[in-house]
């Protein structure tokens, strides 16, 4: 069994009397695309801190590779790339005194990547980072990372505020790089329609608490709508655990999580999209707490929190 | 990372550089200028004021004023070395973590594949060096326009922190204040307004209770003797410690008081009562008879020219294994604060 690239086990951090994370249980398998998913304030970037050895937990324990990550443990350091929401570059420096800061800064640094990269996206290495625009220093920032080669790269909200044609470069760019170097990547994003295409793992945040993580493909095989009549509804199969309801005028539409293979005729089943389950989830953390009553059982293989 | 932290101060550094080297500029030239009008001044025909012929009014008038014009310009000029270096002792202590914090940038600099501890002690080792080659050329400077200038005695509180290495010294106390003043507050600005107020601060105690303890003190007594002018018998002073000396006190102390600074509320008692003696110098004889009732005597406490290299390498000793702690404790801090 492959070391998880990020695992957690009730991890907490707490910023004054506030709780950024609470109880947040998980385990990222090796050789995912895995997207953090979350409203603001969920979380999300508080955890990948954590796990970029920015930021220390109140309790409970992170593993990044294998190890708790520190800003004192070179050789974990150089395993992972990290590119912060704020993308804090240099802003008096030329981008290729960044790259020269990288290159320095970084014994597996690929300065041919680096140069490659930069000229594919059409941004000159004499460019001042403050003459660029947020999206040209997302791709600096990110180009950083991967010129730095690392076995897994830890992206906060990296297509943020980026136009399409430059949310669609980054977006490929970080493709190329999973698919010729076999890294692990989690990325918080807001974007739902990027999870669905480009990663394989799922992990939702809500309100400081973790409510999903599994695979992608599992997600969606796990997860059903169940539809009948709002004058005649079925009882629940067994089975099921319910993550979202909706009552309509006419019918009443459940989104359940399946734990046992679904046999039932009384209730109209469909596919729900990746979209309608992340945004069921997401409901769950602001619902009553009677809604999430319904979410109890832990999945064998990711779960629910 | 040496590039990397040479980059990040680099505009400020060569900013203070230029500054340096046209204050450099002008030390020189108004050493060069005071030493030789003190020579105009004390040579032919002005004698120092001591005795020319009266035709020389006018000229000699015009002499003595120029050489107190030019005197009096060192009270800026004093300043020199030791202005700039602290100030650039904590512009960089400030830029060192807490810059780097308040623009965020640790985030990139923290998860590159060097440790924190590398990362500072680079940034720290970049910027004392910088420090100490701006700072040598300003200390030598000074050094020597106060032994041109004569401006004042190399030992004596404006000529002592002000030359020698002590810019240096305090320079690179400063860096460090700022350093772990920045780490803690994470602000440039409040780093480099609360770090000007400790260097304030700590050379202000250095000087007025720390240095006078470094060194062992000599004293010596002062005694008036008389001398007749024609009809009139003054007093002099006689038995003043050394022209270039540092006297640190200068008043009445018992017979056998040693060597010790006599305290504020031992001193004023035993002025008080020397006041009540007549004038020494116009009653020489009846002003010591009064002290020998009185059971003091009129002593000078100092620290003699040759105590100069002991007492600057004790108190910039002082300086440096202060900075050197409180850059160890920037260091442990670095290691375990959070982004």
């Amino acid at each position: 069994m492959t070391t998880p690239v990020v695992e957690t086990i009730g991890l907490a951090k707490r910023f004054g009397r506030k709780w950024g994370l609470r109880d947040c249980t998980l385990s990222i398998p090796s050789g995912k695309v895995a997207a953090l998913v979350g409203p603001n304030g969920a979380g999300k970037s508080t955890l990948l801190r954590m796990a970029a050895g920015l930021s220390r937990p109140t309790s409970g324990v992170i593993r990044v590779l294998g190890d708790v990550p520190s800003g004192n443990d070179a050789p974990l350091l150089k395993r992972v790339g990290y590119l912060d929401q704020e993308r804090p570059l240099y802003r008096g420096f030329r981008v290729e005194e960044m790259f020269r800061f990288g290159e320095g800064t970084n014994p597996t640094w690929n300065m041919t990547t680096a140069h490659t990269y930069i000229d594919q996206l059409g941004i000159s290495l004499r460019d001042r980072v403050n003459s660029l625009s947020g999206g040209q220093q997302a791709q600096v920032a990110l180009t950083m990372c991967l010129a730095k080669q690392p076995e897994l790269l830890i992206l906060d909200e990296p297509a943020a505020e980026l136009d399409p044609v430059a949310r669609e470069d980054l977006l490929r760019l970080l493709m190329r790089e999973v698919a010729e170097r076999g890294t692990s990547v989690v990325l918080s994003t807001h974007a739902l329609g990027d999870v669905g295409s480009i990663c394989d793992y799922l992990v939702i945040l809500s309100h400081s608490k973790v409510v999903l993580h599994d695979d992608l493909e599992f997600v969606v095989e796990s997860h059903r709508l169940l539809s009948a009549s709002s004058s005649s509804t079925p009882a629940l199969p067994d089975g099921v655990t319910v993550i979202d309801t909706r009552i309509g005028s006419r019918d009443v539409t459940h989104l359940v999580r399946l734990t046992l293979p679904l046999v039932e005729e009384a209730w109209g089943i469909t596919e729900p999209t990746l979209d309608e389950i992340i945004m069921a989830y997401l409901r769950l953390g602001t619902d009553s707490a009677s809604s999430q009553a319904h979410v109890s059982a832990p999945s064998p293989r990711g779960g629910i929190s | 990372m040496t590039w990397m932290a040479w980059r990040l101060q680099r505009s400020v550094y060569l900013f203070f550089v230029a500054v340096g080297l046209i204050l450099i500029a002008y030390a020189i030239l108004n050493g060069l200028h005071i030493e030789a009008v003190r020579h105009q001044w004390l040579g032919q025909p002005c004698h120092g004021g001591n005795g020319f012929a009266s035709k020389y009014q006018a000229f000699c008038q015009a002499q003595n004023n120029e050489y107190l014009n030019a005197v009096g310009s060192g009270v800026y000029v004093h300043w020199i070395a030791v202005l700039p270096t602290t100030v650039l002792g904590l512009l960089l202590g400030a830029n060192t973590v807490a810059g780097e914090v308040d623009r965020n940038t640790v985030r990139t600099a923290w998860t590159q594949s060097i440790t924190r501890g590398r990362w500072f002690m680079t940034k720290v080792a970049v910027g004392l060096g910088s420090l100490a080659l701006l700072a040598i050329p300003l200390c030598v400077t000074i050094s020597w326009w106060l032994s041109a200038s004569e401006w004042t005695p190399r030992l004596s509180t404006n000529g002592f922190t002000y030359a020698g290495w002590m810019p240096l010294a305090t320079g690179v106390f400063a860096f460090a204040v700022a350093t772990v003043v920045g780490t803690i507050l994470r602000r440039p600005g409040w780093t480099v307004a609360v770090g000007a107020a400790v260097m304030v601060l700590i050379p202000w105690v250095m000087q007025t209770d720390v240095r006078t303890n470094l060194v062992p003190l000599r004293s010596t007594t002062l005694s008036v003797s008389p001398i007749t002018k024609g009809d009139v018998t003054v007093g002099a002073p006689t038995g003043m410690a050394p022209a270039n000396a540092w006297v640190i006190f200068s008043g009445y102390v018992p017979v056998g008081h040693g060597n010790t600074l006599p305290t504020w509320g031992q001193e004023t008692p035993w002025l008080n009562a020397a006041m009540r003696c007549p004038s020494n110098v116009t009653s020489p004889n009846g002003y010591a008879a009064c002290l020998r009732k009185l059971g003091l005597h009129d002593v000078e406490l100092y620290v003699t020219d040759n105590r100069y290299w002991e007492l600057q390498f004790l108190e910039g000793s002082l300086y440096l294994a202060g900075a050197a702690l409180l850059l160890g404790a920037s260091l442990l801090l670095v290691r375990r604060t959070r982004s």
